[in-house]
């Protein structure tokens, strides 16, 4: 990728992964690859199924039992996350991969103290003493947004709301001072003004912190304001991939563009929403060639044979190979 | 922090806090007292077995064959004597000291084993946990009380073989309740972020899974006790219990069988020990459930 910028900041390296459950002959995440560095907010955007939470699991090394890395590399701050043993896994997750999870009533240990739990996943790491631990989950309540962070301390998960409740599960997740934080739709269990504060506050610990942030969501809208580049997943491929603004802009794959003309917006009418037709992939199906190619109007033969990932215009790549077709009417859509 | 927000903010508090309060209330009313009114009954026959000597009009063991089956309430013997004219009052009271001393330990031995190795096969998997799950169904498979009397023939009888066979059969309950408790916790978010922490092992079981699942074990330990209360008394009845002279609540009512129609006292006074002892415990375990069930 021609971001020699980034080459000193790279943080993670996914590539071609292939994912594959138990028995099941086929892969379901079928050659991702993705790059994150410091200092910026790598998006992974798809629908249900479309394997971006098993990415972002096996990127911190935490499959569920049973799904299996059939191919290729994750490489995390040099790291090699697929070759690693349990001891070097663990010394990574904490000290260099943090996780938010997406609900945060579950991610927390209901029967624990908050503060206790942000202080036992920084003594996990650091060469804390007790004390300092605690000082440490105090100061990272107060971080995060907690006001009164030392009375806050000794309360309970059932006793806060779901937005500080998952200000809790990110202050955890900053604990090991990781450079790296995972987000699996850390919002979308919550209402939208508390979305709008959480993503806030993620967008302010990248620029103090110098983190780097994977965030996958299948809301667009929401990966639209935090996201500095985004990857558009479907059926377990990456089919697009570039910086959000001209991503959403002038999307150079028709499943993109399909989602785009899904979102409802303000001066658009329930009758301007177009729905893809047809339905996802089922798990096993055959697809040989562009998975969207069944339910996509610009499809033509050439489509149902092998695809790659390719470097479009500056800077983005797409597994279209049709694309020069979309941006030729690219003029056409604007948001 | 705008206004609106933060007012909604309070909002979901005030109604987090409401709903917990109605929980508060509505529970534990019932719980509590059966709670209380089994910890009295549990707290004052562990009382009577620890000060069985200073309270004990006689020598539990000492015979005085001319005042053999004196009724109760007769001189210096207020529930009376036994065939062999033992105090039966100091008896019941030593007995509560064995019976008590021989639950409790057959109930904490398989308690903390099962569930050490149930959480262990839940958290693992695998073979580990196929092996366990193998082994706890061969046990459950057999009669509980035709293999503990089988093995207290085996190792001859006394308190520490009873307490021993106990925890061979009964350890099975724990570890298969702590292991699909353990199977439930696991896939939780919570887990999977200790996890990714970077937290070892042990810690994760025993800081964050043992706590959420410990509740139903203990639950299931204080009924278990009822059941191992009678299973001594029975073992007594059955001459495999406690080795005489030492008092034990089944052997006296065995003992007593010669008397049942004429001398009621030698029976009944053992047999309302043992119905309050199993009444406490069940009235504990039934409080606990409550009470832990509506947190």
């Amino acid at each position: 990728m021609s971001r020699p910028d980034v080459a000193d900041r790279r943080l993670l390296s996914v590539r071609d992964l292939r994912l594959r459950v138990g028995g099941e002959a086929h892969d379901v995440v079928r050659g991702a690859s993705l790059d994150a560095a410091r200092g910026e907010v790598v998006g992974i955007a798809g629908e249900s199924g479309s394997g971006k939470s098993l990415t972002l699991r096996a990127i911190a090394g935490l499959l569920p039992t049973g799904v299996t890395v059939a191919g290729g590399d994750i490489e995390v701050d040099r790291v090699d996350v697929v070759k690693a043993g349990p001891q070097t896994l663990r010394k990574l997750r904490g000290a260099t991969v943090g996780m938010v999870f997406q609900e945060p009533m579950t991610a927390l240990n209901p029967t624990m103290r908050i503060g206790r739990q942000i202080a036992e996943a920084a003594l996990a790491h650091g060469d804390l003493s007790r004390s300092q631990a605690k000082a440490r989950a105090i100061e990272l309540l107060e971080r995060v947004g907690f006001p009164e962070p030392a009375r806050r301390y000794r309360q309970f998960p059932h006793q806060l709301s779901g937005g500080m409740r998952q200000r809790v599960v990110i202050a955890i997740a900053l604990a090991g001072n990781p450079s790296l934080l995972l987000c699996d739709e850390p919002t979308t269990a919550l209402d939208a003004t508390v979305t709008l504060r959480i993503l806030d506050l993620l967008t302010d610990l990248v620029r103090d912190l110098g983190i780097g942030i994977v965030f996958v969501t299948h809301d667009l809208g929401v990966a639209a304001r935090i996201c500095d580049r985004i990857a558009v997943m479907y059926a377990g491929q990456v089919v697009e991939e570039g910086p959000t603004a001209e991503l959403l802009r002038r999307p150079r794959h028709p499943y993109t563009l399909a989602l785009l003309r899904a979102v409802p917006t303000r001066d658009r009418d329930i009758d301007g929403l177009r729905a893809i037709p047809g339905n996802p992939p089922q798990r096993g199906e055959e697809l040989p060639g562009c998975a969207f190619a069944p339910r996509c109007e610009y499809a033509e033969p050439a489509c149902r044979s092998e695809i790659e990932l390719v470097p479009v215009d500056d800077d983005r790549s797409t597994s279209c190979r049709r694309h020069s077709v979309l941006a030729a009417m690219a003029g056409g859509h604007h948001d | 922090m705008s206004v609106s927000s933060s007012l909604s903010r309070t909002r979901v508090a005030s109604w987090y806090e409401r709903r917990s309060k109605r929980l508060r209330r509505r529970s534990p009313r019932g719980a509590d007292a059966s709670l209380a009114i089994g910890l009295v009954i549990i707290g004052a026959m562990m009382l009577a077995a620890l000060f069985a000597g200073v309270l004990s009009p006689a020598d539990p063991t000492r015979q005085d064959i001319p005042n053999a089956l004196a009724p109760p309430g007769t001189d210096g013997h207020l529930l009376g004597t036994d065939a062999l004219g033992r105090d039966i009052l100091s008896r019941l009271l030593y007995a509560a000291r064995t019976d008590l001393f021989v639950a409790v330990g057959a109930v904490l031995l398989p308690l903390v084993i099962g569930v050490a190795i149930g959480t262990i096969a839940g958290y693992r998997g695998g073979i580990v946990d196929r092996v366990v799950t193998g082994v706890v169904n061969v046990v459950f498979a057999f009669p509980v009380l035709v293999l503990l009397i089988a093995l207290v023939f085996i190792l001859g009888p006394g308190i520490p073989t009873i307490i021993v066979a106990v925890t061979l059969v009964s350890w099975v309950s724990y570890a298969r309740l702590a292991r699909d408790l353990v199977r439930r916790e696991r896939s939780l978010d919570y887990v999977l972020a200790a996890r990714v922490s970077g937290l070892p092992t042990w810690r994760i079981l025993g800081r964050h899974i043992l706590r959420n699942i410990i509740a139903q074990p203990v639950t299931f330990a204080m009924s278990d006790a009822v059941a191992i209360i009678l299973f001594i008394t029975a073992l007594g009845f059955l001459g495999l219990g406690v080795p005489p002279p030492a008092p034990d609540w089944g052997t006296m009512i065995a003992d007593a069988q010669p008397y049942f129609t004429t001398h009621w006292w030698l029976a009944v006074f053992p047999g309302l020990a043992i119905c309050a002892a199993g009444l406490g415990l069940s009235l504990i375990a039934d409080g606990l459930s409550q009470k832990w069930n509506a947190q």
